[in-house]
């Protein structure tokens, strides 16, 4: 049939199995339909609630704090994947989420003028670096405290300090561990994230921080892309479009930590030659660990400034005022599809299935790397005004 | 026997096929196909 050809393998993290398990079924245009149609609808129904809970408690005068439609297109997505369950005929579709959450993050250059890109991007960098270095050192002491192996550990420390999922699964590539190793650390960053969603609002609202600080806050301590993303709009829409700019600038750092892990491991002498192999050409492999659609997002974010010019041909370039908000708003749609992905693929039961020691080295670090990078935002914030 | 691909004959990333559509998102409202979208 010819509807197999040419469409995109979009299922990378759903299920969450490690890398070479369950070879996934072959998509195709029409079985990825019945999947995004949930994804809308789930979405769809939590901005329904959104607005239907603000008219009616305003029209009765009722106190009520507003709920973002984040929370509720999450918690269905939920109740769903953890009762009923996604049927098979969803399942494609439904891991779509994280190819919109890439849309949406480059779309989001829309809402973002280059200058405020460098400037918090820096500020931001400068924070990751402080924060992995700590964490590293951490995540390795407790590792060794709780009799993990090296690998599980490091790819802990990875997970917690980098990029979540897509890091552990270049880490592992990288370091040789053991497919169990990398779906137990997989699963603990999962579960975490999933916990850290309804976590870091509370703690931010608790703080009284402001949207740019607290975005930053869950863009630098949330692990995965989708979940850091979600923490951020669950405080508010700004507070989300901050969030993706600081876990934005922690995605790009993905190769050269693998890069050093892989170095770090050839000398040690434990890595395979395959995997030694790979590091002949240093340029090719931080190009090919490079998450690319970063570059998507700041041509936007160029294009959004050009259009603000006071130059006329430049301004020309660039996108009007107008077009900036539809763009802005189309990156609005696409993060409600992965929201609505992000509860529906969240399995209560395989979260908690893991053993107890991992989780627990993973929750240590978590709560250590928060804090840290808590007084890191706040500090930052204190001196650069964020 | 071998496992079947779930890779199609033109094999592109996620971030590209991203990069694609917001690519094309892009142009159609650059040139006002679509003037606005609501949110």
């Amino acid at each position: 049939m010819a509807t197999s050809t040419n469409l995109p393998d979009l299922r990378t993290e759903y299920p969450p199995h490690p890398p070479g398990r369950d070879p996934a079924e072959p998509s195709t245009l029409l079985g990825l339909l019945p999947g995004i149609g949930l994804l809308l609808v789930v979405g769809y129904a939590g901005k329904f609630v959104e607005r239907f809970l603000n008219t009616w408690t305003k029209a009765h005068h009722i106190t009520f704090p507003n709920i973002e439609y984040v929370l509720w297109a999450i918690l269905f997505g939920i109740l769903i994947a953890n009762t009923v369950g996604v049927a098979r005929i969803f399942r494609a579709g439904v891991a779509t989420y994280d190819f919109w959450l890439k849309v949406g993050i480059i779309l989001l250059g829309a809402r973002f003028i280059l200058g405020d890109v460098l400037k918090l991007g820096g500020i931001s960098l400068l924070l990751v670096f402080i924060a992995f270095a700590f964490s590293l050192t951490f995540m390795t002491w407790l590792g060794r405290t709780f009799n993990l192996g090296p690998k599980l550990t490091t790819l802990l420390a990875v997970g917690s300090s980098v990029c979540g999922v897509s890091a552990i699964i270049a880490t592992q590539g990288a370091i040789d561990a053991d497919e169990e190793d990398s779906s137990t650390a997989i699963a603990a960053i999962l579960a975490l994230g999933a916990l850290s969603l309804f976590t870091f609002p509370l703690i931010g609202h608790a703080l009284h921080m402001s949207d740019h600080a607290y975005g930053i806050w869950a863009g630098l301590a949330v692990d995965n892309t989708a979940e850091a993303t979600a923490a951020g709009a669950l405080y508010s829409d700004a507070a989300g479009k901050f969030a993706v700019l600081a876990k934005t600038c922690r995605n790009a750092l993905i190769g050269f930590v693998v890069l050093g892990y892989a170095i770090l491991w050839v000398r040690k002498g434990l890595a395979s030659r395959a995997a030694a192999k790979q590091l002949d050409n240093k340029a090719a492999f931080l190009w090919q660990k490079f998450p690319k659609f970063v570059l998507g997002f700041l041509v936007i974010s160029l294009l959004a400034t050009l259009g603000a010019s006071s130059n006329p041909q430049l301004a020309t370039l660039g996108f009007t005022k107008p077009q900036l908000l539809a763009l802005g708003n189309l990156s609005r749609w696409a993060f409600l599809l992965t929201f609505a992905g992000v509860g529906l693929r969240t399995n209560l039961k395989d979260l908690f299935k893991q053993g107890a020691r991992p989780f627990i080295v993973g929750a240590l670090g978590e709560v250590a790397i928060a804090a840290i990078t808590l007084l890191l935002v706040l500090g930052a914030d204190h001196l650069y005004h964020l | 026997m071998s496992t079947p691909s779930t890779r199609s004959p033109i094999s592109l990333s996620t971030d590209t096929w991203a990069i694609l559509l917001a690519a094309a998102l892009g142009l159609i409202i650059r040139f006002s196909l679509l003037k606005s979208i609501a949110w």
